[in-house]
């Protein structure tokens, strides 16, 4: 008969043997690959590409590694276990793989937007810089265009001038051609006959005051000439009250010039009595020939040279 | 199964080579098993090849995408840098 203690240490002890004997049993077979299969699993649950593009993927991963785990809790050979642990690893790289496909297909569609975006612009500004060279080519067929009109103005002006000035110096060659000028090495001589003075007097006859007009009037046209006036009288009368007389005139003619606006600084006179006869002074009509005023109008704009 | 996915693979995994050869390899292993009637390993192998195969094309299709993903970023680059040029 056994006493109740050691019954009861028997119980105690068939009770820790059974709870060995389960412990064994339920002892599940992990091997590294399994292990491997785990962490895979784990990163392709974890991987936010593969939840977004491979789900399903991940979950057959998931169903490959619960049967390698069954295979494992159930003992099973470690090579049965590797091998149910392989296909669970290899589905789990698949998925991440399959995510960051997806994942860069995603970007090649937002980067191939960007890229024509870029192509856009690019057409743009190329067609923003033809724009801009034609409007500039614009301007300056424009301006071109002005400037051949303003040159084109100008040139008419220019001709208007021109016949402007030349029917000017014809009128003034009529002028002087109706002052009966002819041209000598001291300059242009404008003979003014007797007919300017009465006997033995100097003031000038207003009847000859057309010609002082148009002397006048070419001296003002031509600033730039000088002028001598010689006065020369016939062999009536002393030498001195010839000489005297001569003076005066050409004086009487000098003021009637400035009278008519000539400046008297371009003027010079001289007296030279009865000297310098141009004809013989036996006649009437040779004498008054030679009782007389010389207009000389300088050919530029020096003084006319004095006789002698 | 694993026939047909190693069939696929070979047609549009040359990205994978590696893959695609442990896939061909695993097949050709299956056969064998089943050949000599070891159906428990014909069976494990064909899983496993079938598995390869999926991996050589989807890491195939990866390749494809990284190539595709460097060439768009490198012509916007040279828009950009023609852009500035011009």
């Amino acid at each position: 008969m056994t006493s109740p203690t050691r019954f009861v240490s028997t119980l105690t002890a068939l009770a820790a043997a059974t709870a060995l004997f389960a412990g064994c049993a339920s002892a599940p077979t992990v091997t590294p690959a399994l292990q491997q299969a785990r962490a895979n699993v784990r990163s392709a649950e974890a991987d936010p590409a593969v939840l977004k593009y491979a789900s399903l993927d991940a979950k057959k991963a998931a169903d490959s590694l619960r049967r390698a785990e069954e295979l494992s809790a159930k003992r099973e050979s470690p090579a049965d276990i590797d091998s149910a642990a392989y296909v669970a690893s290899t589905q789990a790289r698949t998925a991440m793989a399959i995510g960051r496909a997806a994942t860069e297909e995603e970007a090649i569609k937002s980067a191939e937007a960007d890229r024509e975006r870029a192509r856009a612009d690019a057409n743009a500004k190329r067609a923003n810089v033809a724009q801009n060279q034609a409007a500039t080519a614009q301007i300056a067929a424009a301006n071109a265009n002005a400037d051949a009109n303003a040159a084109r103005q100008q040139a008419a002006a220019a001709n208007a001038d021109a016949a402007q000035a030349q029917a000017q110096a014809a009128a003034l060659a009529q002028e002087l051609a109706d002052l009966q000028a002819r041209q000598t090495d001291r300059g242009m001589l404008v003979t003014l006959g007797d007919v300017l003075f009465e006997f033995g007097r100097a003031e000038i006859k207003p009847a000859a005051q057309t010609s002082i007009a148009k002397l006048a009037h070419y001296l003002n046209q031509h600033p730039d000439r000088r002028v001598l006036i010689e006065g020369f009288t016939d062999s009536v009368g002393s030498d001195s009250a010839n000489l005297t007389l001569s003076q005066r005139r050409s004086q009487a003619v000098a003021e009637a010039l400035r009278a008519q606006g000539v400046d008297p600084t371009r003027v010079a006179t001289r007296g030279y009595g009865e000297a310098y006869p141009v004809a013989s002074n036996s006649s009437t009509s040779d004498r008054a020939m030679n009782r007389r005023v010389e207009v000389y109008i300088s050919n530029d704009n020096q003084p006319v040279r004095a006789r002698g | 199964m694993a026939n047909s996915a190693v069939d696929q693979a070979s047609g549009n995994a040359a990205e994978a080579p590696a893959e695609l050869s442990t896939a061909r390899d695993k097949l050709a292993r299956a056969n064998a098993a089943m050949a000599r009637k070891d159906y428990v390993a014909a069976r494990q192998l064909a899983d496993e090849a079938a598995a390869d195969a999926a991996l050589a094309q989807a890491t195939a299709r990866n390749a494809r995408s990284s190539r595709a993903l460097a060439e768009v970023r490198q012509s916007i680059q040279q828009l950009q840098t023609q852009l500035n040029r011009s």
